[in-house]
């Protein structure tokens, strides 16, 4: 047999040159294999587009190659290579990378994860507000504040009675729906209208909840600094250095500490 | 599902399961084939008391060789269960197996491959001793829409694919378009019938009485499945039955051939019978393409051979016939996931 490099490689003109050296010709294949002539011919000339799936493809060569009496399994061999370097759907290609197998572990992490964040969740103290940025004087306004615009706006009896929009702008420090009849809705914004002033005279912790137990401001003052806060009265004032506060007021009323506690740390409900 | 089983299948992979007569296989996503062994189990007794000796290839090395007190079975027959508590030890024994490295007892999910006329009650055994070894869930599909899926047809196209898989116990026979089964019998007559039909042969003409496993032995040593192949013989070793005692002689393929004459021509009948019941377009498929076989008849030399000369199709002998089942189970399991429930059957 004459066989060059590409008889070779390529399993259909391996077959093909098996055939011709028995003189046989593409008709007596097809007859003896039960197959069409075409399927023959493009088997010869590699043509695997004109031909099933490769497990057709390999199957019929193999018994191309079993007529012919050369190593069947050879020729499927070649065939396999072939069809690995062209990327061709390949049937036996069934493993697959470990992803799924590493899956269940991702699972038990994650879920391990998340318990211990819930169990952190459901222990820590009560989340505390922000602190504002440092300024000598603070405005801290509690979150239903911005609720007036809503209530204000709308209703046409408020309207009437009030230029509402044009006091808007001034409200965190001069809350004017005390002063003007306001009507039923717009209650939340009369009532956060108290004004607590407080200065201190030397470094000092302040916590300050609202009468709903809101948290108004939590944070550590520095000397000299003050601290205006409006929110809903009565405030629960909680100091961690008694003897560094100069004085608190309650829309303008002072209020009196008690005295200083072995720890220094002073409690007051104002007003 | 009880949440102590599905925190248990955390640690649990899927599994494809071909529990067939002869031979079951365990097909691992990701990891692929990872058990192959025989469907026996060896049962010691202590009295009234049962316990698993080996299961497995131990089983088999002691069937046929067992003291008074030690019986090896095959639970499954003719691709069903015949001893129910048997398959689901045998099933819990395998899946622990695969299942190696745990530190929980597992709960995998599970494919299991049903013979395609199998009866509702074969198939709630299957499904029931599936959940008795500890599966988390238990999906069937039915064998030769696995062993299509295995050998790599194109089931989900509006192309006939035709697909024999000749197992142990059944001969599965099926065309499948658009991942359904159009037709499908199911003939049993399988790699155990050649046994038998072998021993018989040997008692038949030389008064001689071998076992099932050296009858195995001869089919795949020197077996074949049509006339004008090349002709192999065999020195056998069995009990002579008017003598008593054990005697030696050869076997020739051809006698082989004429011993396997009966179950043979069981398939031809049914690959036949299929052809003349199948739609006009999908046989029209068929003759273009021709028919896969797959399972391990189809190892049986010639045999494709044979099918082809009879029905004058091309007949192709699929890749690793023997695990096609299982391999396929598996990729189902994964198409599964990706395009839902079509190539699942229900009880």
């Amino acid at each position: 047999m004459t066989e060059t490099a590409a008889n070779t490689v390529l399993p259909g003109r391996r077959l093909q040159a098996a055939r011709e050296k028995l003189g046989w010709n593409e008709a007596d294949v097809a007859r003896k294999l039960h197959m069409s002539v075409s399927f023959v011919r493009a088997i010869e000339a590699d043509d695997y587009e004109r031909l099933p799936e490769a497990t057709f493809i390999k199957g019929y060569m193999r018994n191309y190659a079993r007529l012919l009496e050369i190593p069947a399994d050879e020729v499927a061999n070649l065939f396999e290579q072939l069809v690995d370097e062209e990327q061709y759907e390949e049937p036996q290609d069934l493993e697959q990378p470990a992803s799924s197998t590493a899956r269940p572990w991702w699972l038990v992490v994650a879920a391990a994860v998340l318990a211990a964040l819930l169990l952190a969740w459901m222990i820590w103290p009560e989340p505390q507000a922000p602190v504002a940025p440092a300024s000598d004087v603070q405005q801290v306004q509690p979150d239903n504040m911005p609720m007036r615009e809503e209530t204000g706006l709308p209703t046409d009896d408020s309207a009437a009675l009030t230029p509402a929009p044009a006091t808007d702008e001034e409200l965190p420090l001069a809350p004017p729906a005390a002063e003007t009849q306001a009507p039923e809705s717009a209650e939340p914004a009369a009532t956060a209208s108290d004004r607590l002033l407080m200065a201190f005279s030397g470094p000092c912790w302040v916590q300050v909840l609202d009468a709903e137990g809101e948290t108004l401001f939590s944070g550590q003052r520095e000397a000299g600094a003050e601290l205006a806060l409006s929110g809903v009265a009565p405030f629960r004032l909680t100091f961690g250095n008694g003897a560094a506060v100069a004085s608190v007021s309650v829309n303008g009323e002072s209020v009196t500490l008690p005295q200083s506690t072995p720890g220094n740390v002073v409690r007051v409900r104002a007003p | 599902m009880s949440l102590i089983k599905r925190i248990r299948g955390m640690f649990s992979t899927d599994l494809s399961i071909d529990l067939g007569t002869a031979n079951t296989l365990i097909y691992v996503r990701g990891r692929g084939i990872v058990l192959d062994e025989p469907s026996v189990v060896a049962i010691r007794h202590h009295g009234a008391q049962k316990s698993v000796a080996a299961v497995g290839a131990d089983a088999k090395r002691m069937l046929g060789r067992t003291p008074g007190n030690i019986t090896a079975i095959r639970p499954m027959k003719d691709g069903v269960i015949a001893d129910f508590e048997v398959t689901e030890k045998m099933l819990q024994y395998f899946i622990k197996k695969v299942h190696e490295t745990g530190f929980f007892p597992p709960a995998p999910r599970v494919l299991v491959c049903v013979p395609c006329q199998s009866t509702q009650v074969e198939r709630r055994a299957i499904l029931d001793s599936a959940y008795g070894a500890g599966a988390r869930e238990v999906y069937l599909i039915e064998e030769p829409m696995a062993a299509a899926i295995g050998a790599g047809l194109p089931v989900a196209e509006a192309h006939g694919s035709m697909v024999v898989d000749i197992g142990g116990g059944t001969t599965e026979i099926a065309i499948i378009s658009l991942n359904g089964v159009v037709y499908s019998h199911s003939l049993r007559v399988g790699g155990d019938k050649f046994d038998e039909g072998i021993v018989s042969f040997v008692r038949k003409e030389y008064g001689s009485l071998i076992g099932e496993s050296t009858a195995e032995r001869i089919k795949q040593e020197i077996g074949m499945a049509f006339p004008g192949g090349e002709l192999r013989e065999i020195d056998v070793r069995g009990r002579n039955l008017a003598e008593g005692v054990p005697r030696s002689f050869t076997l020739n393929s051809e006698e082989i051939l004429e011993a396997l004459k009966d179950p043979l021509s069981g398939i031809v009948n049914a690959v036949k019978t299929a052809l003349e019941a199948s739609p006009p377009e999908l046989a029209s498929d068929i003759a273009e393409r021709g028919m896969v076989l797959t399972g391990g008849g189809a190892l049986l030399r010639d045999i494709d051979r044979l099918l082809s000369e009879e029905t004058g199709l091309p007949v192709i002998v699929a890749d690793d016939p023997l695990t096609c089942v299982a391999r396929g189970g598996g990729k189902a399991l994964e198409m599964m996931d990706t395009r839902g429930l079509d190539l699942i059957t229900s009880i």
